[in-house]
């Protein structure tokens, strides 16, 4: 998956906009019809104008589908930008990236084991040394245990973003709507 | 309301005010289609797929609303050439029976 985030930001906002417009233009539209029916009284009039009032409640309902995207929109802005500005991650090499710590972590593990099992009763000189590398080595272990544990965090959050973005994304149902055939107000 | 009656001047103005927003609006729902396609060009998950199903489904209804505007301004202007086609054939009707 790949998101730039302020990118998403940019086109964010632009959305916002041109969905406001889009609720004035269709206010303006259906207002002007509204007020033509007071200039056009007869049988196709009648019938036209209670077309448009069922017409204008239908197409009305776009501009409530445009805000569940937008909301979405804003949702997955919030989400990712605490984790960083662009992102480009596998989520399902997560397990093989999580692995790959647990061996290095292992390794590490052998390795100290290894200098436990060491006496150094016989060699005061070079066990401070020893010693030394050893303190060293489980800072690294430290330093892996952490890092895999902010990967590990970090890959669970994204997986649980996506989910209710896929969530939200299912609740967005846009009505299709239909053209009325035009000769009966004619 | 009583009786049947177009008031051409007030039909006109409509026509015209309708042309102008209609013509807005259409630019304008263009532009929501494209703002959207750039957003989901920076958003690549799997996701995208249902992204791109509801875009789709937004840009056949936006067609679909433009036509249906593009239709009331034709039973508009329809309806206002019939009344005033009448009206010109009453007067004539009244000039030859001068």
């Amino acid at each position: 998956m790949i998101i730039n985030i302020q990118s998403l930001e940019k086109n964010s906002s632009k959305l916002i906009k041109s969905i406001d417009d889009f609720s004035n233009n269709i206010s303006n539209i259906y207002n002007e019809l509204n007020w033509v029916s007071g200039y056009w009284n007869d049988y196709h009039a009648r019938l036209f104008f209670t077309s448009v009032e069922s017409e204008r409640i239908k197409i009305n309902k776009t501009y409530d589908e445009l805000v569940l995207l937008k909301e979405v929109y804003k949702y997955i802005i919030s989400q990712y930008k605490s984790i960083g500005n662009k992102l480009k991650v596998n989520l399902e090499t997560k397990d093989d990236i999580l692995n790959k710590f647990n061996l290095f972590n292992d390794k590490v593990n052998e390795i100290i084991s290894l200098y436990n099992d060491l006496d150094l009763s016989f060699c005061s000189d070079v066990a401070s040394k020893i010693n030394s590398q050893k303190s060293k080595l489980l800072k690294i272990k430290e330093n892996i245990i952490s890092a895999k544990t902010k990967i590990k965090s970090t890959l669970e959050k994204i997986e649980e973003i996506e989910k209710n973005i896929n969530f939200k994304l299912s609740k967005i149902d846009i009505e299709v709507i239909k053209r009325v055939d035009i000769n009966e107000f004619m | 309301m009583n009786g049947n009656f177009i008031d051409e001047e007030e039909v006109l103005k409509t026509i015209d005010k309708l042309d102008v927003e209609i013509t807005n609006e259409k630019l304008n729902l263009d532009n929501i289609i494209t703002i959207i396609q750039d957003i989901n060009i920076n958003y690549k998950t799997d996701n995208e797929s249902k992204l791109s199903e509801l875009l789709d489904t937004l840009n056949n209804k936006f067609k679909t609303i433009t036509a249906i505007h593009d239709d009331n301004i034709t039973v508009l202007k329809k309806n206002l050439d019939t009344y005033i086609s009448t009206r010109e054939k009453i007067a004539n009707m009244f000039d030859d029976l001068a």
